[in-house]
């Protein structure tokens, strides 16, 4: 092996370690039992390793619905702002047109303001639209912070597509939508992709727009309703943890989902390209 | 004119998603950073309007300077210096591996977003059980080599959520760089390779100016979202000790929803706003067409 190649498997290593190391707690946590996390001393490792923890948060916790309201959230918003950016960014990308300079400066300007600044405003506008403590609202306020840099990004891969395909295709009798269908977003696929995995992490993950729009439980996402295992006087590792361990999983699945159509789009877009 | 009625309809509900939902709530929120309004009591109902008052309190406040400056730390830290490097060497690496079809690149690429996946508390907590002083995971592996304790969210507070911040964020810019660097046309690498261009040079003169909007898009992104981290830090070190690890989208979130001063956050945000647009201006000049 040669020294170069030597240090690219080293740099992977040690990244997969870093990246794997904080894990080791929260699982070793999750599977400890109720009294063994709350005595002094604390020990490292769990003497009698139990699920007690996961039955726990599924049987008395309403984990399920947190997990039901969250995936909703986060389906419809990809589904939403993918939809939104891809028109947009094909706007952007192959037409000219008045205003567009302005247009995309505020879309990118969007990105720069802070979360906390919009709080508030839109928990009134939520209010009054009386949507409160529906999904409603958090799709609405996902897909809109979703769109500016989704567009963005697809944007700037759409450019790297040359024109002259569009042109030929449309020479061939494609109307424009149809060079949208079969020539664009197959070749962007790995952007839209991309795109697609930070919308849903995104909406997975958003904690500040959640907890202020849903004080009900039934209404309530994963991040928020994680939060509540932390009582003033208490903070239930239990839950926490086999929460945190079990939230991973639709994630899991939605990538290996998506991945095989990552595959599908590149070699269609070898095809076409 | 179907050329114009596509452009508009395609334009169209991006515009009115944004009108609605960003321009007008912000501009309501940027209103509010010039009054007294409260998010409980009777400044609730009842607010002033108070001109440039809060700005000019802000910075008579020490605390703002405190966390501005740690702001500063904890971007070019955590965004620029972490994850952009970083998350770029690791997208080089596992596309050098996708090219040479090297085994184990699939698992490597699942474990690198496993970080990024994970709930911003997890994370934190994850973070605070590595660092703890008596049963955190560091210092037991320390312990095995027999190396001394390390008081880590005491002596280097910063450092320590800088790192976790890395951790969580790392994936995002490995993402779109992956994605990125699949749409750079091979040929062009081949040519260059046979005019005996080296790897750095190809990546400076042909990767990076194909890759510009990227790239930019890529920056501001991670510097907006460092900018705005709050849950995190809060998770960690609740800002501490003292004001060491308070940045200030922990300072504006403190404000204006634990003490309830809702003017005064807003104008903490203001300011935060005002930083992000001077970091995009850079990024833009940057990495201009030219």
């Amino acid at each position: 092996m040669k020294k170069s190649e030597f240090f690219k498997y080293f740099f992977v290593f040690l990244w997969l370690t870093f990246i794997l190391a904080p894990y080791i707690w929260i699982f070793i946590t999750s599977i400890k039992s109720y009294d063994e996390l709350y005595t002094f001393p604390l020990k490292y490792l769990p003497s009698k390793p139990t699920f007690e923890g996961y039955k726990l948060l599924i049987e008395t916790t309403p984990f399920l619905t947190y997990m039901k309201n969250s995936i909703i959230v986060a389906i419809f918003t990809v589904t939403i702002a993918l939809f939104v950016a891809i028109l947009a960014s094909y706007s952007f990308s192959r037409f000219n047109f008045k205003g567009k300079t302005p247009l995309s400066f505020v879309f990118l300007v969007t990105q720069m303001f802070p979360a906390i600044l919009l709080a508030i405003p839109l928990f009134l506008l939520m209010r009054n639209l009386k949507i409160l403590n529906t999904p409603f609202s958090l799709i609405l306020a996902h897909s809109t912070f979703a769109v500016p840099f989704t567009t963005w990004m697809i944007t700037g891969f759409l450019k790297s597509i040359p024109r002259e395909l569009d042109e030929a295709a449309q020479i061939d009798g494609c109307t424009k939508l149809g060079v949208l269908r079969h020539i664009i977003i197959p070749l962007a696929s790995p952007g839209i992709i991309a795109a697609t995995i930070y919308i849903f992490i995104y909406s997975w993950n958003e904690f500040l727009y959640a907890l202020t729009f849903t004080s009900d439980i039934k209404a309530r996402t994963i991040p928020v309703g994680l939060h509540t295992f932390m009582g003033e006087y208490i903070i239930r590792w239990d839950l926490l943890t086999a929460g945190g361990i079990i939230t991973g999983l639709p994630v899991i699945i939605f990538f290996m989902f998506i991945q095989r159509y990552l595959i599908k789009g590149l070699t269609k877009g070898a095809i076409t390209g | 004119m179907r050329r114009r009625k596509f452009l508009i309809l395609g334009i169209l509900p991006a515009i009115f998603l944004m009108t609605f939902l960003f321009v007008l709530p912000s501009l309501w929120g940027i209103y509010s950073s010039f009054t007294n309004m409260a998010l409980l009591g009777k400044e609730a109902a009842n607010f002033r309007f108070l001109g440039l008052e809060n700005y000019i309190k802000l910075f008579k406040d020490s605390s703002f300077y405190t966390s501005f400056v740690n702001t500063i730390y904890f971007v070019v830290g955590s965004a620029l210096i972490g994850q952009f490097l970083l998350g770029l060497i690791i997208a080089l690496l596992i596309d050098y591996a996708e090219k040479k079809k090297i085994p184990g690149r699939g698992i490597v690429y699942g474990i690198v977003l496993l970080a990024w996946i994970n709930p911003t508390l997890i994370a934190g907590f994850q973070w605070s059980a590595m660092y703890d002083y008596y049963y955190g995971t560091l210092n037991k592996f320390l312990n095995l080599l027999g190396i001394q304790k390390i008081n880590w969210l005491g002596t280097m507070p910063m450092l320590s959520v800088i790192v976790a911040n890395i951790w969580r964020g790392t994936a995002f810019t490995m993402l779109i760089w992956l994605s990125a660097l699949k749409t750079v046309p091979l040929e062009l690498y081949e040519a260059s390779k046979i005019d005996g261009a080296n790897a750095f040079n190809r990546f400076r003169y042909i990767t990076v100016p194909i890759l510009r909007d990227i790239i930019t898009v890529n920056l501001i992104q991670i510097t907006m979202a460092t900018m705005g981290a709050f849950l995190l830090i809060w998770a960690i070190t609740s800002g501490g000790p003292g004001l060491k690890t308070t940045t200030l989208s922990l300072f504006a979130y403190r404000t204006a929803f634990e003490a309830y001063r809702l003017g005064y956050g807003s104008a903490i945000a203001v300011i935060m706003l005002i930083i992000n647009l001077v970091f995009g201006i850079i990024y833009i000049r940057l990495f201009r067409r030219r």
